[in-house]
């Protein structure tokens, strides 16, 4: 077994912590959304015009600089509409949905039998290929390409993601058919991780052909980029494929039966959600289909992901393409009398300037607040503390405002794995992992 | 609060928002606004949640820890000004004279030096920064207690404008503006920061001293433990002859010296670095890198001096810590994170290099006696290049990693 540990990551004390209770929320939603907006990298180009009647297995849009990548509906209804946001770029398609569902004829496939190729024009044709992610640019799998190595997403750390142990646990089998489907992708490691602290996860050692990391309990440990920078680090041009464990179920289903299945198991949380819990509902659910009524007073922000990589949603919106968690955070409208003077009982802060580093709560009502001012970067420090890929973003950071992206991939760009750290505890409020972003996306466009 | 968050927002709304009469002090309400009331910025992207500390919590924690400093500065102040004339040194007396000694001193420098930063947030339209705030209380616990106020308003002028806002403000600065500003005192008035008359309020130095009959006590010298230092020769003890000069372990640790307000007392110095290094404000490497820098130092000179030279060549390296603003200087000046080197490994080097240089220039050189703060400004200037030697070998152990 392998084991990744390293210095730095950050558990975020955030209250609104879910209930390992699942419920089931599988009545067919009247509306369904497919959203484009979270999709790294995509664009889009709509093949359906809003009031199409559309059947499971039909195209909904293709990527538009290589049009093999299909994103299709798993759904039978009508088009209801087609939101696109600044300089038309499509936000989302969003489907009201027939009473009937039969999740389409899609075709089966059989690992054993069938060649890389033939697997790879399924995973295209069946919409399943946006499911698969690619480092270091974290970005869509482009299908010239072959990974190096592939990574199962079997732990996200994320504060009040999905604990996949618990979601995962009993489904060895499935998890062995999925592994040998992708083995028809690379040659290399096959990896998944595994996180002691949290609940019982499946049995690993019943599934062949991979291989284990073992790993600390600490976000962002169980991201693809911080185990491959940590186990099995990437050279220049190569590249690796990220995939999430439910997805990968899901494939295997589709594989087997032919079937395309939208089931995911989430979690609601955040501290005004009334019950924060596991559900098991339909990938782009809206956001009132999960809810309901179960929301506290206030001023809301709906989070469709966790809250270091997800992506504000609306009271009316919906989850994400891949999203498989719903956040719900008080708006950090408040204004402070004489903040920074307060001894700062329940102020949670990575420093410790704050007395509540003497006298810690078990968790801390967070907002959305930036709970500051913009400012120039005064070298803090804070940010190389938690990053978990030894980067010193700090100087990362300003590589890549000067536009210097020979010294900014020697200091580490593509080793970034995106995890928001850097940005969480700046003290000066810059938007460091955005900054990294950026920089991460210019220097793709060059390659 | 809510009365007054109306009232600044009527305020704002009528007089400060573009087109309004007050519109180009805008920079100046802004930071009044925040000072006040946190300002209600939320995230629209991820991270959806940020750390509750910001730089202006950040700065005042510098605050918080130079209160030791403060006050017992204060108290020295009146103390050492009680004793050159034989009046009573109960607490209050000396808490009193020395109030009136120091915090006009303190006034004049948040003063003048906000002023600077407020002219210079409205016509260059930024934010007023919060650095300012540490630079206002840094500087004039750098001064003699008779320091002229004209020359602590033109020094901090010269530390806001120069040493930081041209450069753009906190963050963009090269060198530590309090430092900058004292450094622009010490050669342009070298007369009212330096030499023996200086350190002590003596009746010449207190115009509204009336009651004081004005004579100085018998034997009254009014130099500082290094400038005695310095002027011993090398074939007495100096330890002994310190001694005869009222300067000993206790004394010089507890900071009832001779000396600038805030910088003589090593005691009240670790108070602050203790608390800086806890609240993480302060980097331990700083500040443990400069003491071994010139505990180093110091030692090697002692063991390899002759006789012939200088006393202070044959100081022990615990004296030099305690004397002087050896300890100020590398609790509160080396750990500026702004102008420090930024890299772990370079905060040492950095630190070391300066205890280095700071005991090099006040044995070696005859013209200063104290070293500390030429020692932190050149090593300002050096910080970007070790943090680029340190950044260097950063980069290729990282390539070394991916091939």
């Amino acid at each position: 077994m392998l084991r990744s540990e390293f210095r730095g990551g950050y558990n975020l004390k955030i209250a609104g912590r879910p209930e390992q209770t699942l419920e089931q929320l599988l009545d067919i939603p009247e509306t369904i959304a497919v959203k484009a907006q979270d999709v790294p990298g995509l664009k889009a180009l709509v093949k359906v015009r809003e009031g199409d009647k559309i059947k499971a297995g039909d195209v909904l849009w293709v990527h538009k600089p290589d049009q093999r990548i299909q994103f299709v509906s798993a759904w039978n209804g009508t088009v209801q509409e087609i939101k696109r946001g600044k300089r038309r770029v499509l936000i989302e398609v969003i489907l009201k949905l027939d009473k009937q569902q039969g999740f389409g004829k899609f075709g089966m496939i059989n690992a054993e039998k069938s060649s890389e190729q033939e697997f790879v024009d399924y995973l295209l044709k069946t919409g399943m290929w946006p499911f698969f992610k690619s480092i270091p640019f974290h970005c869509m799998a482009d299908p010239e390409q072959r990974p190096r190595d592939i990574y199962i997403v079997t732990t996200d750390l994320e504060p009040h993601c999905p604990d996949l142990n618990y979601v995962l646990a009993g489904k060895e089998q499935k998890l062995q058919q999925g592994v040998k489907l992708l083995r028809l992708l690379t040659r290399g490691n096959i990896f998944v991780s595994q996180c002691k602290t949290s609940a019982t996860g499946p049995n690993w050692s019943a599934v062949d052909d991979i291989r284990l990391i073992e790993v600390q309990p600490t976000y962002p440990a169980g991201h693809p980029s911080v185990l491959s920078y940590h186990v099995a680090p990437l050279r220049r041009n190569e590249c690796a494929w990220t995939i999430n464990a439910q997805d990968l179920l899901a494939l295997v289903d589709l594989t087997e039966t032919g079937r395309w299945n939208p089931k995911r198991i989430m979690t609601v949380a955040g501290s005004l959600a009334t019950r924060p819990r596991y559900i098991e509902t339909y990938l782009g659910s809206s956001v009132k289909h999960i809810l309901a009524d179960d929301v506290k007073e206030g001023d809301k922000t709906y989070l469709s992901g966790g809250v270091f990589g997800g992506t504000e949603t609306q009271e009316d919106g919906y989850l994400g393409f891949a999203s498989t968690s719903l956040h719900v955070l008080p708006t950090g409208s408040q204004r402070e009398f004489l903040r920074f003077v307060w001894p700062g009982f329940d102020k949670y802060s990575f420093s410790k300037t704050f007395v509540s580093s003497l006298f810690p709560q078990e968790e801390y009502n967070m907002t959305t607040s930036i709970q500051g001012e913009d400012r120039a970067c005064i070298q803090s420090g804070h940010c190389e503390q938690v990053c978990p890929i030894e980067v010193l973003p700090q100087f990362l950071f300003k590589a890549v405002m000067a536009s210097d992206y020979d010294e900014a991939e020697g200091l580490g760009l593509r080793d970034c794995a995106q995890c928001g750290l850097c940005t969480y505890v700046c003290p000066s409020k810059i938007d460091l992992a955005g900054i990294i972003r950026d920089g991460l996306e210019e220097v793709r466009k060059e390659s | 609060m809510k009365f007054l968050l109306d009232i600044l927002e009527n305020t704002k709304q009528k007089l400060f928002m573009p087109g309004k009469p007050l519109e180009k002090a805008f920079p100046l309400f802004d930071a009044g606004e925040t000072f006040l009331f946190s300002p209600a910025h939320w995230a629209t992207k991820a991270p959806f949640v940020r750390d509750a500390v910001d730089t202006k919590r950040y700065m005042s924690m510098v605050i918080v820890a130079l209160i030791p400093c403060l006050l017992l500065g204060i108290y020295n102040a009146g103390y050492q000004a009680q004793m050159s004339v034989n009046e009573s040194i109960g607490f209050m007396e000396c808490m009193i004279k020395g109030s009136i000694l120091v915090v006009p001193i303190v006034i004049t420098s948040y003063a003048v030096g906000g002023m600077w930063e407020g002219l210079f947030a409205c016509v260059r339209r930024h934010p007023i920064n919060e650095g300012f705030l540490v630079t206002g209380m840094l500087f004039p616990l750098t001064l003699p207690p008779t320091i002229p106020l004209w020359q602590v308003a033109i020094g901090i002028s010269f530390g806001v404008v120069i040493g930081k806002e041209v450069f753009g403000g906190t963050g963009m600065n090269i060198l530590n503006p309090a430092l900058t500003a004292r450094a622009f005192c010490f050669f342009t008035y070298p007369a009212q920061i330096s030499g023996d008359k200086v350190w002590i309020a003596t009746p010449d130095h207190i115009w509204w001293n009336t009651s004081s009959p004005g004579e100085l006590v018998d034997g009254f010298s009014g130099a500082t433990a290094l400038a005695k230092a310095a002027s011993t020769p090398g074939s007495q003890n100096i330890i002994e002859q310190l001694h005869t000069a009222h300067f000993n372990m206790s004394n010089l640790f507890l900071g009832l010296v001779p000396g600038s307000i805030g910088e003589t007392s090593t005691l009240a110095c670790l108070i602050g670095a203790g608390f800086l290094v806890i609240v993480g404000v302060g980097n331990f490497r700083n500040i443990l890198g400069t003491i071994i820098g010139g505990v180093f130092t110091a030692s090697v000179l002692a063991a390899v001096a002759p006789d012939t030279l200088p006393g202070i060549f044959h100081l022990p390296a615990h004296y030099h810590l305690v004397m002087g603003g050896f300890m100020f200087g590398a609790v509160f000046m080396t750990t500026d994170p702004v102008s420090s080197a930024a890299t772990n490994n370079g905060r040492w080097v950095y630190g070391f290099l300066i205890g280095v240089v700071a005991i090099i220039i006040r044995v070696v050189n005859p013209a200063y006696p104290e070293g500390m703060m030429l020692a932190i400004l050149f090593m300002n200037i050096f910080a970007p290049f070790i943090d680029y030697w340190v950044v260097k070998a950063h980069m290729k152990r990282r390539k070394a990693f991916h091939e």
